[in-house]
């Protein structure tokens, strides 16, 4: 498995792979840290960053992974290496071996948006200490369902030669996601996309607005947690994982 | 006999390198021209710049007596059938389907794409996605859109790359009726001398970028009895590039 | 010659449906929005000018951008594989007229796609009980759209034309959207070429007028495309495959 791993990184050289994912993650956080700090802001800042963040994750995490995946495994189907790898070593663990190359890169993107975004908070001058154990929820709640959307382009990229259909099926879902984010009465919905879980998963709600006082006498509140779903998250991705797996082992190249 | 190709100084350099140096070319009408050279030494970029496929650094190209350049470019090139380095096709598509795009773009009648489809006998297979080809067949399809126009002259990269013995024997019958039955001039590129001296009337040799021999076939037979044909074409290539 | 290409195009796409995905694509803000606009009711006044924001907004910024950079990444992408530029380029066609026959291709499909919303627009409102459709300003955001949606299509199509990956143009054409909506926020819209589309559509404030005017508008699309197509006509014409 090292050995595979190893491959891949020699092979995703000069390809800047890991370059363009950093690329989408700095607009990451320009776009989501971009904005007018008012003093009420900079009161409620933290709090202020949870409940918003999600949704910028939401757009683009889904598209990250449906690059990094895509462009991944764009090197085998131009290349027609598959034939050749599927000789040298066993199907399966050479989709195990881009998998968690990919997911790597991309976890890792999440983390370092997540820690930019501490940092800033702390370099504007936000009037608290960070609340570090929500924030730890938030960065699980941010790479569960990137590593579930993630699978998803996985397996489509393995499975499709292709790489349109990939990123079609990919920006049809984040369309979903993201719209069934905007649509509060019907919670239902954002549970049935993988891409709706950054919103299924947001805890913390703003309360207080009114159309009258607007922003004015908002607060922000930790909600109930849906551990529930958390749960159905993490098997959905299991049994994709497996599913993907099992088609991919299947396919003739 | 008219001349079909003539260059004149045809030079191509990447970087400091030259892949072609100095060439001049002579292609007589209703010949088979045999493009002998061991890989690396210019060929496909040559068989480019005839195409206009990429740009000569010095030189110049003419076809059918007129200078290949952006004003007659499109007037040469319907006449010209080619196929260069690897068979182009649509790998969603059929056979004939790949071959009606061509025809559309070449103007040329449908009946066409029938006929070259039975002289290389691909038209069994003509509606099965070219994705699921198999190299020979690849190269036969290859050979047919090159076909598809009947034009004067056809230039033909390693055509028998990736066939079988008996593909390569066929092909090669192929290539030499095209002349008597159809009027073309081909030019054929190999980096094997048995293949060329099989098919070929005339002959040039190209290694490292230069052309070391160009006339009849025969008159390299006669250029030194003592040596095999091997032998010539090693001495005019340098020994050291293995065949 | 140029309906040779353009037919050649045609058939290029066979078997590859794409349109399915532009099909699909504008029904998910159509029922989505539709819906959120019957949840926001009471903060949502003007009718008709609402919903259209509910349905456009998402995709003029995110997904129509993305989507066109696909489309002619692929476009792009089929004359890549297998060394069909080889085929192409030694066809006896303009080397220009290649070029401006995919781009019409790629139009054809924004024109679509910016009817098929406008057809979804007038159904969806009708069917939440709203009357007297405004038809005027919905061919003219439609048009205007498509217009805007060509000056992006040039772009990645150029994009795609020098660029061999598949994935960056695309990921350019996201922060192309997203830098999109930046400009038209900052009072650029009307000049920044992938801001044209949402500023041609009207989504964010459907009831003002295009303030450059018409006129305006469209010569700005008009020199951004022609600009585009002949950068990528001189590439094109210039390159050795």
């Amino acid at each position: 498995m090292i050995k595979l791993l190893k491959c891949e990184y020699r092979k995703t050289k000069g390809r800047y792979i890991f370059l363009t994912a950093l690329l989408v993650t700095a607009v990451q956080i320009v776009w989501a840290l971009y904005g007018k700090y008012t003093d009420t802001v900079l009161m409620n800042g933290w709090m202020t960053f949870l409940y918003q963040l999600p949704l910028v994750n939401a757009i683009f995490l889904p598209l990250l992974s449906i690059i990094v995946s895509s462009r991944l495994c764009d090197i085998e189907h131009k290349g027609v290496i598959f034939k050749q790898l599927s000789v040298i070593s066993e199907k399966g663990k050479i989709f195990d071996a881009k998998f968690i190359y990919g997911v790597s890169i991309v976890i890792f993107c999440n983390i370092i948006s997540w820690a930019s975004t501490i940092i800033f908070g702390y370099i504007i001058g936000f009037s608290s200490d960070v609340p570090i154990n929500l924030y730890l929820l938030y960065l699980l709640f941010t790479i569960a369902p990137t590593v579930a959307v993630y699978i998803f382009q996985h397996t489509l990229s393995m499975l499709f030669k292709n790489q349109a259909v990939t990123f079609f099926a990919g920006i049809i879902g984040t369309f979903c996601g993201l719209f069934s984010m905007f649509l509060p009465n019907i919670p239902l919905l954002r549970k049935l996309f993988i891409w709706g879980y950054y919103g299924v998963l947001q805890f913390v709600g703003m309360f207080g607005w009114t159309k009258e006082t607007r922003m004015a006498d908002v607060y922000f509140a930790v909600m109930d947690i849906d551990w529930l779903f958390f749960a159905i998250l993490i098997a959905a991705s299991v049994v994709m994982y497996i599913i993907g797996r099992i088609l991919f082992c299947r396919k003739e190249v | 006999m008219n001349e079909i190709i003539r260059t004149t100084g045809l030079t191509k350099k990447y970087g400091e390198n030259y892949s072609v140096r100095n060439l001049d070319m002579r292609v007589f009408e209703n010949r088979i021209y045999g493009f002998l050279g061991p890989n690396g030494a210019g060929k496909s970029t040559t068989l480019k710049m005839l195409l206009g496929l990429a740009s000569p650094t010095k030189g110049e190209v003419d076809i059918f007596g007129q200078r290949m350049n952006s004003k007659n470019r499109i007037e040469i090139l319907k006449e010209v059938g080619s196929l260069i380095e690897s068979p182009s096709y649509y790998s969603h598509l059929t056979a004939a389907e790949n071959l009606k795009i061509l025809a559309s773009l070449l103007d040329v009648p449908r009946g066409n794409i029938e006929k070259v489809l039975q002289i290389v006998r691909l038209d069994k297979q003509q509606n099965k996605k070219t994705a699921a080809f198999s190299l020979g067949m690849k190269q036969r399809l290859g050979l047919a859109s090159a076909l598809l126009s009947f034009p004067k002259l056809l230039i033909l990269d390693e055509p028998t790359n990736g066939l079988d013995p008996a593909g390569i024997q066929e092909m090669r019958e192929l290539i030499k009726t095209l002349p008597r039955q159809y009027g073309m001039t081909v030019i054929v590129s190999s980096h094997l001398l048995s293949e060329i001296d099989q098919m070929a009337e005339d002959i040039g040799i190209i290694a490292n970028g230069k052309m070391m021999y160009q006339g009849e076939l025969n008159m390299l037979h006669e250029m030194d009895k003592n040596k095999t044909l091997e032998e010539i074409f090693l001495d005019l290539t340098g020994k050291e590039q293995s065949l | 010659m140029i309906f040779k290409l353009l037919k050649a195009e045609r058939m290029k796409l066979k078997r590859a449906p794409v349109w399915l995905a532009f099909f699909i694509m504008p029904i998910i803000p159509a029922l989505l929005g539709t819906i959120n606009y019957l949840g926001n009711i009471e903060i949502l006044q003007s009718e008709w000018y609402s919903l259209w924001t509910q349905h456009t907004l998402f995709t003029c910024y995110f997904f129509l951008p993305i989507m066109l950079g696909v489309y002619c990444a692929y476009i792009m992408r089929i004359e890549y594989n297998n060394h069909n530029w080889n085929k192409i380029l030694t066809m006896p066609v303009s080397r220009n007229l290649i070029f401006i026959s995919k781009l019409i291709t790629v139009s054809f499909m924004v024109l679509i796609s910016e009817i098929w919303i406008g057809a979804l627009f007038v159904i969806s409102g009708t069917a939440v009980g709203m009357s007297a459709p405004p038809y005027g300003s919905i061919v003219v955001w439609c048009l205007f759209g498509t217009l805007g949606g060509m000056v992006m299509a040039s772009i990645q199509l150029m994009l795609s034309l020098f660029i061999k990956s598949f994935a960056l143009p695309i990921g350019i054409a996201f922060a192309g959207g997203l830098s999109g909506l930046l400009f038209l926020a900052k009072g650029f819209g009307h000049i920044w070429p992938y801001s044209l589309m949402a500023y041609g559509m009207n989504s964010n404030s459907p009831q003002r007028m295009i303030e450059s005017g018409y006129t305006g508008f469209v010569v700005v699309c008009v020199v951004f495309i022609a600009f585009f197509t002949i950068i990528s006509s001189v590439i094109l014409s210039k390159r050795d495959v």
